[in-house]
């Protein structure tokens, strides 16, 4: 059980590079969108997977590992390219996204793919099923931790705040949610559908311990996750507000609503892949 | 095999189903360290276990999706959740939830319903749940067991506990008539004969069996054999065990605390309608929203009462 691969910052750096030329290949090949929001949580999945997380790919149902939801599981091509280059299924798998009864549909789906914890695809749904995780670990007196990430238009959802009140009120010091603010969601800006900000205020008034992080910045990421997972502070909940930019990467994608949506053409993707150095 | 028990006949013997739910989880945290109970704000008769098991009791607040998810989470962990509340609040302010986080993930959370069907009358059609079997019963991976009384509350509730699957089971409120007089076997999806079938079989669940009974006794006055029949499992449902049941029956009557959409009556006509030479009729809520009323005059109301039974039946023999 890992928390640490040994590549180095220089190879993770690549890994996020790699990772996003091959979500624009796997969504222009299958005519599948949701690239930017894949884009915008890399890093995040990077370090998790290689820098924080206790994890065995080898024994990928481990009882004693630490566990991640993808809640907004739309931007699952992101997921799968970590998962594959962490170990946990050969990377030639990945030609199978979107094949007729493969593992790798459009959204997650838990009894398909090793790695994969949850089905998600509706919004809202993970916080809640990783409370249920963590009481259980508490029960089970396992120390793990029970990593959850959502989307900023996901936050829309009344459960996430049901979910929120419950995290605090529980006393669940060993979840850790993180928010993929990238500040943009299928129709719009979020201030513009549902105003979120404050969002750190709210979250704080729930009764989390909340960090806000350049969601880019590998190395900053990994220590707040790392933190929040080695010493967390007592009796509260995590949230890590991780500011983001959709599409990140390819600069004509960056920021842009139509990258929700958006299917890459054989144009953008040879002008993706060349300025993510991966031709 | 067929099921068979025997009807109790004092009307004054009474029991409540979820004080038979918490008697059978009580039994169950004794033996299975993994059963977990939840609430949403609704646990009066869960309070013993939430007393006895504290560690593995939890009131989310009045929360039910986020408690259908919290309960998925313990599956996937392993344990053995039960989640109660109002059927009519849970199965569909929750719907969503038990569909992707329970079934989709094929997950064994139990859910228990209470107050189901008209069993709280007067509060009305926010808090009647007729469209939860319906609902339910369309999810993949769904079980759905609607027991008659307390004792087959309690004995749902046990063969809840290491069932491998979701499970929807509905039960009443308060105090309700005790349907069989002594134990019987239970088993998910085989139902019980209370009364042998000649020309017409009665089929119902949940306290309304009580008319159905009550009608049979009237109708044997009158020389009909009408057989009744507990389908206490409406999903799965066995095409050979309903036919078995029905005997020489050849009219079916289905008498449910349920919209007459969806429910056990069209569960019922599904599995006979691969079959000849059968005549269905369903007896329930009309697809309306219900009046204020007592369950009573609810019944009476939709001819679900034992004289909306047996004029019914008489209107068929009589044309036929």
């Amino acid at each position: 059980m890992n928390e640490a691969s040994s590549k180095s910052d220089d190879q993770l750096a690549r890994i996020c590079a790699q990772t996003r030329a091959n979500i624009l290949r796997m969504c222009h090949k299958e005519g599948m969108s949701h690239v930017g929001s894949a884009f915008s949580m890399v890093e995040i999945l990077v370090a998790l997977y290689f820098r924080v997380m206790r994890i065995d790919p080898a024994d990928p149902k481990s009882p004693e590992r630490d566990i991640f939801i993808l809640s907004k599981g739309h931007s699952c091509a992101g997921l799968y390219n970590v998962l594959a280059q962490a170990g946990f299924f050969p990377q030639g798998r990945l030609g199978e996204y979107c094949k007729f009864k493969k593992g790798m549909g459009g959204h997650p789906d838990l009894h398909m793919l090793p790695g994969v914890e949850v089905c998600s695809g509706s919004l809202g749904h993970g916080l809640p099923l990783a409370i249920g995780m963590a009481i259980a670990a508490k029960r089970d007196g396992r120390d793990k931790r029970i990593f959850v990430l959502m989307g900023d238009g996901e936050l829309d959802e009344g459960t996430v705040w049901e979910a929120a009140m419950a995290a605090a009120h529980y006393k669940l010091d060993n979840l850790i949610a993180i928010v993929d603010r990238n500040g943009l969601q299928a129709d719009s800006r979020t201030e513009v559908a549902m105003s979120l900000e404050p969002l750190d205020a709210k979250w704080l008034s729930f009764g989390w311990n909340v960090e806000t992080v350049d969601g880019h910045d590998l190395g900053r990421l990994v220590e707040v996750l790392r933190k929040m997972r080695q010493t967390p502070c007592p009796d509260k909940p995590g949230l890590v507000i991780a500011k983001t930019v959709k599409g990140k990467g390819v600069s004509f994608m960056e920021d842009q609503q139509a990258w929700h949506f958006n299917k890459p053409t054989a144009e953008d993707l040879s002008k993706g892949l060349e300025e993510l150095g991966c031709q | 095999m067929q099921y068979t028990g025997k009807i109790n006949t004092d009307p004054t013997v009474m029991g409540s189903m979820r004080d038979a739910f918490c008697e059978a989880l009580l039994e169950a945290g004794s033996t299975s360290p993994d059963v977990f109970v939840l609430t949403a704000d609704q646990g009066k008769s869960v309070k013993p276990f939430a007393k006895a098991y504290p560690d593995r009791f939890a009131d989310v607040g009045i929360a039910e999706a986020n408690m259908v998810g919290i309960a998925a989470g313990l599956a996937l962990s392993g344990k053995k959740p039960f989640i109660t509340t109002i059927a009519a609040i849970l199965m569909l302010r929750a719907c969503e939830q038990i569909k992707d986080d329970v079934c989709y993930q094929n997950v064994p959370v139990k859910i228990v319903g209470h107050g189901g069907g008209l069993s709280y009358g007067v509060l009305g059609p926010t808090h009647h749940s007729v469209e939860d079997v319906g609902i339910a019963r369309s999810i993949p991976n769904m079980t759905v067991v609607v027991p008659a009384d307390a004792r087959e509350a309690k004995k749902a509730v046990i063969a809840a506990i290491d069932y491998p699957s979701p499970i929807y089971i509905r039960i009443g409120t308060g105090n309700e008539q005790q349907i069989y007089a002594d134990d019987y076997d239970f088993r998910i999806e085989e139902p019980v004969i209370l009364r042998p079938s000649e020309q017409v079989c009665i089929m119902a669940n949940s306290h309304v069996l009580t008319e159905a009974i009550k009608a049979s006794q009237m109708l044997a006055e009158k020389g009909v054999q009408a057989g009744v029949v507990n389908v206490h499992t409406v999903k799965p449902m066995s095409k050979q065990s309903i036919i078995a049941a029905a005997g020489k029956a050849r009219i079916i009557v289905t008498l449910e605390e349920h919209n007459i959409l969806c429910g056990l009556g069209s569960a019922v006509a599904e599995v006979l309608s691969e079959e000849v030479g059968y005549r269905i009729i369903r007896l329930g809520v009309p697809d309306c929203f219900a009046p204020i009323g007592s369950r009573e005059e609810l019944y009476k109301e939709y001819k679900m009462d034992c004289q909306g039974i047996v004029q019914r039946i008489s209107s068929i023999l009589k044309g036929a």
